[in-house]
């Protein structure tokens, strides 16, 4: 399986197709990195690992390199996605329905006030004097 | 390659324009050049259709304007054929 922030859908294999014996219910057009096409959409039950389940998505036929599954910004913005390579090690989580924002640059902020020496006798006099 | 469903796609892409006076935000069935009926949501389009008719002989399609209903977009490495 493979998440693609790139892909507007989400794409399942000639293999899954033929495994599950899916049938079409539409087409769409598509524009990828090797031009333009029709392809053929299906109806189907998307279950992640975790458990969750996604019902009636509407998928596109597609040749994913190998690979059975591709989970596009379809299901990928339902919910919340990250990526952290903290220690060097890169892991990428997911969760829905989306539970709140995460904002690194406030975080870093909060950190660096964190990190400031607290202010000396006189500072802390003329923060009482002029009022701050 | 399904071309039954090929040819579908065509007679909806043809007649967008009368479909959206008709049908603007609902689903139809088109199936052998004509539209068996519109629904309000795909599901029920395709379950209340393949009791008459053989799953992978009809197309489901949203009525809208534009291009947005049946167009996706893929930056990545994906073949479509």
């Amino acid at each position: 399986m493979i998440w693609d922030t790139g892909a507007t859908n989400s794409v399942i294999s000639r293999a899954v197709i033929d495994a599950c014996g899916l049938a079409p219910t539409g087409m769409t057009r598509v524009h990828g990195v090797h031009g333009s096409a029709e392809a053929e959409t299906y109806l189907v039950n998307i279950a992640l690992p975790n458990m969750v389940i996604f019902s009636a998505v509407r998928v596109t036929k597609g040749d994913i390199g190998g690979v059975d599954v591709l989970v596009g910004m379809d299901i990928i913005s339902s919910g919340d996605f990250s990526v952290t390579n903290c220690d060097g090690i890169t892991k990428f989580s997911y969760r829905t329905p989306s539970i709140e924002h995460i904002d690194y640059a406030e975080q870093a902020g909060a950190i660096r006030a964190a990190k400031e020496p607290p202010p000396n006798r006189a500072a802390r006099r003329r923060v009482k004097r002029d009022g701050g | 390659m399904t071309d039954s469903l090929k040819d579908e796609f065509a007679f909806y892409l043809k007649h967008q324009d009368e479909l959206v006076e008709q049908y603007d935000g609902r689903y139809v069935v088109i199936k052998d050049g004509e539209v068996l009926d519109a629904y309000d949501d795909e599901f029920t389009a395709i379950s209340e259709t393949q009791k008459s008719h053989q799953l992978g002989t009809f197309l489901v399609q949203k009525v809208s304007r534009g291009t947005a209903d049946y167009t996706q977009s893929f930056h990545s490495r994906v073949v479509f054929s």
